[in-house]
């Protein structure tokens, strides 16, 4: 029951980004709405559940894209892992500049990592529209990770068993 | 000893994602990715049309104010393309009675086949999109994809039974031969991140200037010829270079396409 209410709220975060959030395009942009969730997810559960979200998440954004197939899911499982280790240093979701800290990185390495793809196969790269476009996504990822915080936080936290989380 | 079980836990997932890149890459993730976009189908064309109407209004209220401006440009664009079309027209019925006195066969028709957009590349600087039509329908790869007018969107990349991904022209790695239709130059056009196209590799003492139309040359790759690519808006010249270039503009929103045509003969 717990893993299949983790699994429908990556599955629901993975299907909001790619068909509600790919064709609205707020900005300009598609915010990484998977990555808000599994931040809070790795600041809230276990390592292995958090990093279970991260694959399904990213095996539906990697399926649904038409190129790089295994970057989503490695990275989120990558970035999952970062915030597990973090958490495992004392920090706690409570802490929103982590939160946004780990948004902003994470957002960052993620458009870097698509944009060495375009470089490697020779495409034409604007770097000025590149810095605009990053710059409006990290803006609505830090929103999302405000404004989406207290229904994440309860999503997300553990109720039987587990994690000591203060609210 | 729980410590250890989790990491273990950990590890068997990773290992789980690996396999999936491996049996992605051997093809065989094929028949579960189809199972899941066939079920997947009726949720996805529903939040794709919620966020197009969300993000259509949204852009409208921002440009409510523009409106005045664009309608009176609209409306002068109209009456040129009125006076073009009736001249066109006329070209036509020569063209035709031409072909004929030389026994010319007309050139053959393409078949377009009606496509839905089910869903957008979900970053920001690639430029695919998936539709609903697939190997079944007779789809292949390479096949051109247009919207209304002919004008181009781009090709089919990968095909599924019942979908496939469009590559669309404005992704950074795309290319084709392309035409300037006004000046008959012909160059590279290239995808480029944010300003749309560049028509590159354009003979120096070709006369491209802006608001020519460039279709595709048919050269050099599966794209037929004569689909509309965009205009010329600006031409950069440079003194001691071999070729020149061209920034080419798509009239297509291409992130907001709800049907597009795939060109089948």
């Amino acid at each position: 029951m717990k893993t299949a209410k983790l699994l429908a709220i990556a599955i629901g975060a993975g299907w909001l980004q790619i068909y509600f959030l790919g064709a609205m395009r707020p900005l300009g942009v598609v915010p990484n709405l998977l990555l808000v969730c599994l931040i809070y997810a790795g600041l809230l559960r276990e390592a292995s559940e958090a990093v279970m979200m991260a694959l399904v998440g990213g095996l539906l954004l990697d399926l649904a894209s038409g190129n790089d197939f295994g970057l989503r899911m490695g990275f989120y499982a990558v970035v999952t892992l970062a915030v597990v280790f973090v958490r495992q240093q004392g920090a706690d979701f409570e802490n929103l500049t982590l939160v946004l800290l780990t948004t902003v990185i994470g957002a960052v390495v993620f458009n870097l990592l698509v944009l060495a793809g375009i470089v490697a196969g020779h495409g034409l790269v604007r770097w000025s529209t590149v810095g605009a476009r990053l710059g409006w996504e990290i803006l609505l990822d830090m929103f999302l990770a405000v404004a989406l915080r207290p229904l994440l936080v309860w999503l997300l936290r553990p109720t039987s068993r587990g994690l000591k989380v203060s609210s | 000893m729980m410590r250890r079980r989790r990491g273990q836990r950990i590890l068997i997932i990773i290992g789980a994602g690996l396999l999936l890149v491996i049996l992605n890459t051997a093809g065989w993730l094929s028949p579960v990715h189809q199972l899941l976009g066939w079920m997947t189908r009726p949720v996805a064309t529903q939040l794709t049309k919620a966020g197009t109407g969300t993000g259509n209004f949204l852009t409208l209220t921002s440009q409510v104010k523009n409106l005045a401006a664009d309608n009176q440009r609209l409306e002068s664009d109209n009456a040129d393309l009125r006076q073009k079309l009736a001249e066109d027209a006329e070209l036509r019925q020569q063209n035709e009675a031409l072909r004929r006195q030389l026994n010319f066969s007309d050139s053959t028709p393409s078949q377009l086949l009606p496509a839905e957009v089910i869903s957008y590349q979900p970053d920001n600087f690639r430029q695919f999109l998936t539709i609903n039509r697939g190997r079944l329908d007779g789809l292949k790869e390479g096949m051109a994809v247009v919207a209304e007018g002919k004008q181009l969107v781009g090709k089919i990349s990968e095909v599924g039974d019942h979908d496939a991904k469009v590559f669309l022209i404005i992704d950074p790695t795309f290319k084709a031969g392309g035409l300037d239709q006004d000046s008959r130059a012909d160059g590279t056009i290239k995808g480029q991140i944010g300003t749309g196209l560049i028509m590159d590799k354009i003979a120096q003492n070709e006369a491209v200037k802006s608001g020519d139309t460039v279709i595709t040359s048919g050269l050099g790759g599966d794209l037929p010829k004569g689909l509309i690519v965009g205009r010329v808006e600006a031409v950069n010249q440079q003194d001691n270079g071999v070729f020149q270039t061209a920034q080419v503009v798509s009239d297509l929103k291409l992130n907001k396409l709800e049907l597009v045509f795939v060109v089948t003969s």
